[in-house]
């Protein structure tokens, strides 16, 4: 985010940002993934605990504020994005991060989305997608794959998935990409460029269920793996190289997928009230008089 | 002899300029320092479907309409069908209506006794000849109706040129042009009936404002410190959004219309967790989807103000018209046990106490307030004296020295429930925020202790905002032995209802309180002591404020009911009707 003012005057280890609180996330989970590569984000950016807030729903994923040592709000299911963005837009000061998984941000909470996107407020989001309803044991997930058995489709899903990132591009999303939790080093490096856009930073990390999907899924992944920074023809600035990412059957492209800069909202904000405050300079005692007869 | 009093209704069709003609009267009156209120309503349609308009003036303060029309200008008498029984007119009223056509006898639906006199003004006729065209009938019909009603002169044209002044000097000396012609038609054809002439002061006139609920609310809010609005047009609650949408980013506030409601009140959260003073406003159906985030609000501690003007329910409703059947929802609505406060304005005016009134109790206790206003109360113009502003001093949250020694306790246990609350950006007293229960670090808990603990934490806040806020309107003699109890806009009936009777010798008083919850009552039973009757008042079919009461106080023996659905207000006669079998 290039509008946070936040940096700490000395180095501060990717430990020092965790929280007292262990997670109680299953052992192997891909979130413990995510959560290592946030906190060795923050430590490159060098980023200020006290400036940061972490928003989440409710879900696996969502328990995350609770483990980093900043500001957090582990709110309710579906709506990080609209209190992410008050916070943001009553503090631009603040880095502020709305994290959630598949359910809280596709399913109850996809009706943000797409004004998130749209407004291009200059906040991260991470969506931890494990494909899955992990909290509430093993339910469908709206990007659960055709025909999966769940607990709520016994004989298999009849529901095609979503996917969030032609979601994201098809919402004029400035900045879509994908990490894997599964490789944290790689992960890393998204999770820096995503916080340091200025606008809107949609990151899609895969981040396995090991008790209700298997962790037989990170091996699966990780085979399929195919690093975008390394591919000389994906231009993340056209948006037919996304689609094209959109379209690919053997492999799962990392890294990101589209990115393009417009202003983001604060900015069109800040202009905005700059020439209304220019252009009528009554005190607020005054505006009585606009109520005279 | 001229009035102090005097009711006018106008009604026709979109086009015709009703509305118009309603604000030039409105803004006459304040000039001359008179109080009045107009009550607007339409049809459904977007464009030309039926309008009307209610206008009451007084020299005395009003805060309701009459039962009946003293004078109604009718442009047409099919619009004036669709509203019927709200344009009733009574023995004696005088109409003026469109003259060219004649309406033949039979053809006048109208409700009430048979008008005295029926003046039949050739309007378009007029406007043609003074105009050109027919645009400026209602200038024509104003001219006309001031003439009979004596509303001052100069003061009526200069309410006319600033309606036009916008729209360029020539429009503005066309609708003048007409104007006067009406006047003069009037003074050749009208015979004076004094009992419908203003009685316009000459001397040195107080003055006046004139505004809306409505604005009085944003402005209120405005004042108050807020400077984060986020909301969702509804009905009958937009021209809040719409009135900060302008003002906001002019004292660098911001201000979002959001997709939805849910988003709205989550928006107001967090803004209001990074450290701004934030609302929203909304109406019935937005506040069902708001409720989850009420609790979420009460249980995380943060100030939020939410405004409710209440329009006729359950579901879509009556969107265009108001009642009080929100007060339950405000009051217990939402899953838990979670404490909030409901406080209701009682007219235009009371919009800019409350509102302030509101801002300073979430911030001190970091509680949901609900302003419950209505859309009678909302849409309603009305000149009134100017609040008073220096009364407002902003609050803001009390906060936590950042003490790097001191583990922060975000959720201590406090005597007052309030625990000091630190904004993101502060240093060493970083916490986390949940609607998950927690303990007094924030920590996610299930214990019953603790949950057992934090509630009472959080309830015990409602006795200090009890002693805080627990202003009580009331009318009448102290010793009266018959009580009315209402709420909201219901204050401007019971207010009349009491002054009538007890000029007629009976004895009633009327108690409008405007914290309706946490309700103060040790105070509200001092003003109940000693009656014999009292009559509880309310437009919600299924009893709502009779309810709210009896699960926070004993009603004194020899307690009534009457309430019924809303979409028409309260009305004088009605109440007086409902009081007189208790005496």
């Amino acid at each position: 985010m290039k509008t946070a003012s936040h940096v700490a005057d000395h180095p501060v280890k990717p430990a020092e940002y965790k929280s007292s609180l262990k997670p109680v996330w299953c052992p192997g989970c891909g979130d413990y993934g995510v959560l290592n590569a946030l906190c060795q984000a923050f430590s490159r950016l060098r980023l200020k605990v006290e400036d940061t807030m972490i928003v989440s729903g409710i879900g696996c994923s969502s328990r995350l504020p609770g483990y980093l040592r900043s500001y957090g709000f582990n709110a309710v299911h579906g709506r990080a994005l609209p209190i992410a963005i008050g916070a943001k837009l009553a503090n631009p000061k603040l880095n502020v991060i709305a994290a959630g998984g598949d359910g809280d941000g596709f399913s109850i909470g996809i009706g943000h989305f797409p004004h998130a996107c749209r407004r291009n407020v200059d906040i991260t989001y991470i969506v931890m997608d494990n494909q899955i309803y992990g909290l509430t044991k093993g339910q469908l997930s709206p990007t659960s794959p055709d025909q999966v058995i769940t607990s709520t489709s016994r004989y298999g899903s009849i529901e095609t998935p979503i996917d969030p990132i032609r979601m994201a591009l098809g919402c004029e999303a400035s900045f879509v990409a994908r990490g894997f939790a599964g490789d944290v080093k790689h992960l890393v490096e998204v999770l820096i460029r995503a916080i340091q856009h200025p606008g809107f930073s949609f990151v899609k990390i895969l981040s396995p269920c090991v008790t209700y999907v298997g962790k037989q899924q990170f091996l699966e992944i990780k085979q399929r793996l195919h690093y975008l920074e390394q591919d000389p023809e994906h231009d993340p600035e056209d948006i037919v190289s996304a689609v094209k990412v959109l379209h690919e059957k053997d492999v799962i492209s990392v890294g990101v997928i589209h990115r393009l800069e417009r202003p983001h909202y604060q900015e069109k904000l800040k202009k905005l009230n700059k020439i209304a405050a220019r252009k009528h300079r009554e005190k607020l005692e005054e505006i009585l008089d606009t109520f005279r007869p | 002899m001229a009035v102090q009093d005097l009711n006018i209704g106008m009604v026709g069709s979109g086009g015709d300029g009703v509305m118009v003609g309603g604000e030039a009267v409105v803004s006459t009156v304040a000039r001359k320092g008179l109080n009045c209120i107009m009550l607007k309503s339409f049809g459904p349609q977007i464009r030309g479907g039926e309008s009307s308009c209610k206008i009451r003036i007084s020299s005395e303060k009003v805060s309701t309409q009459a039962d009946e029309l003293d004078v109604l200008l009718a442009y047409n008498w099919k619009d004036y069908s669709r509203f019927g029984s709200e344009l009733m007119l009574k023995p004696g009223s005088v109409v003026i209506e469109e003259g060219e056509p004649e309406t033949p006898e039979p053809e006048r639906p109208i409700v009430g006794p048979d008008p005295g006199t029926i003046y039949r003004v050739p309007l378009t006729r007029l406007a043609k000849e003074a105009t050109g065209g027919t645009r400026a009938r209602n200038m024509v019909a104003l001219g006309a109706l001031g003439k009979l009603c004596n509303l001052p002169d100069q003061p009526l044209r200069d309410s006319i040129e600033k309606l036009f002044k916008a729209k360029g000097g020539e429009v503005v000396q066309d609708n003048q042009k007409a104007y006067q012609a009406g006047r003069d038609y009037a003074g050749r054809n009208f015979s004076r009936t004094e009992e419908i002439e203003l009685e316009v002061s000459e001397e040195r006139v107080e003055e006046r404002v004139v505004m809306t609920g409505n604005d009085a609310v944003a402005y209120g809010a405005l004042l108050a410190g807020c400077r984060f609005f986020a909301g969702y047009p509804i009905t009958p609650s937009s021209e809040i959004m719409e009135w900060l949408s302008v003002y906001m980013p002019r004292f660098r506030g911001k201000m979002v219309q959001t997709e939805d409601e849910m988003a709205a009140l989550g928006m107001v959260i967090g803004a209001s967790m990074a450290g701004v003073k934030a609302m929203t406003a909304t109406s019935g159906p937005g506040l069902s989807l708001m409720t989850e985030m009420m609790g979420l609000a009460s249980i995380a501690e943060i100030p939020v103000v939410i405004v409710n003007v209440q329009r006729g329910g359950p579901s879509t409703g009556i969107p265009t018209k108001s009642e009080q059947s929100d007060l339950m929802h405000t009051v217990y609505g939402g899953h838990g046990d979670f404490p909030r406060v409901v406080m209701a304005p009682a007219d235009v005016s009371d919009c800019f106490d409350v509102m302030r009134e509101a801002f300073f109790i979430s911030e001190k206790y970091q509680i949901p307030v609900i302003v419950l206003s209505d859309g009678f109360i909302g849409n309603r113009k009305a000149s009134i004296v100017p609040p008073d502003i220096s009364k407002y001093r902003p609050y803001y949250r009390n906060r936590p020295e950042p003490d790097p020694k001191k583990e922060y306790l975000r959720f201590a246990m406090t005597d007052s429930g309030v625990s000091p609350m630190s904004n993101p950006g502060m240093p060493h007293v970083l916490y986390r925020a949940a609607g998950i229960e927690h303990d007094e670090k924030g920590h996610p808990t299930s214990d019953f202790k603790v949950h057992q603990m934090m509630n009472e934490k959080r309830f015990r806040k409602l006795e200090g905002i009890r002693h805080d806020v627990n202003f009580m309107r009331v009318y009448g003699p102290e010793q009266a032995k018959v009580g009315v109890l209402a709420w909201g806009s219901s204050k401007g009936a019971v207010r009349n209802a009491v002054k009538t009777l007890n000029e007629r010798g009976q004895e009633v008083k009327g108690i409008i309180p405007q914290v309706l919850f946490p309700l103060a009552v040790d105070k509200l039973d001092g003003y109940l002591k000693g009656l014999k009757r009292l009559l509880i008042v309310e437009l919600s079919y299924s009893k709502q404020f009779l309810n709210v009461l009896k699960t926070q106080m004993e009603l004194p023996p020899g307690t009534v009911h009457y309430g019924r659905s809303g979409a028409q207000p309260l009305g004088v006669h009605e109440l007086i009707e409902q009081v007189e079998k208790l005496l």
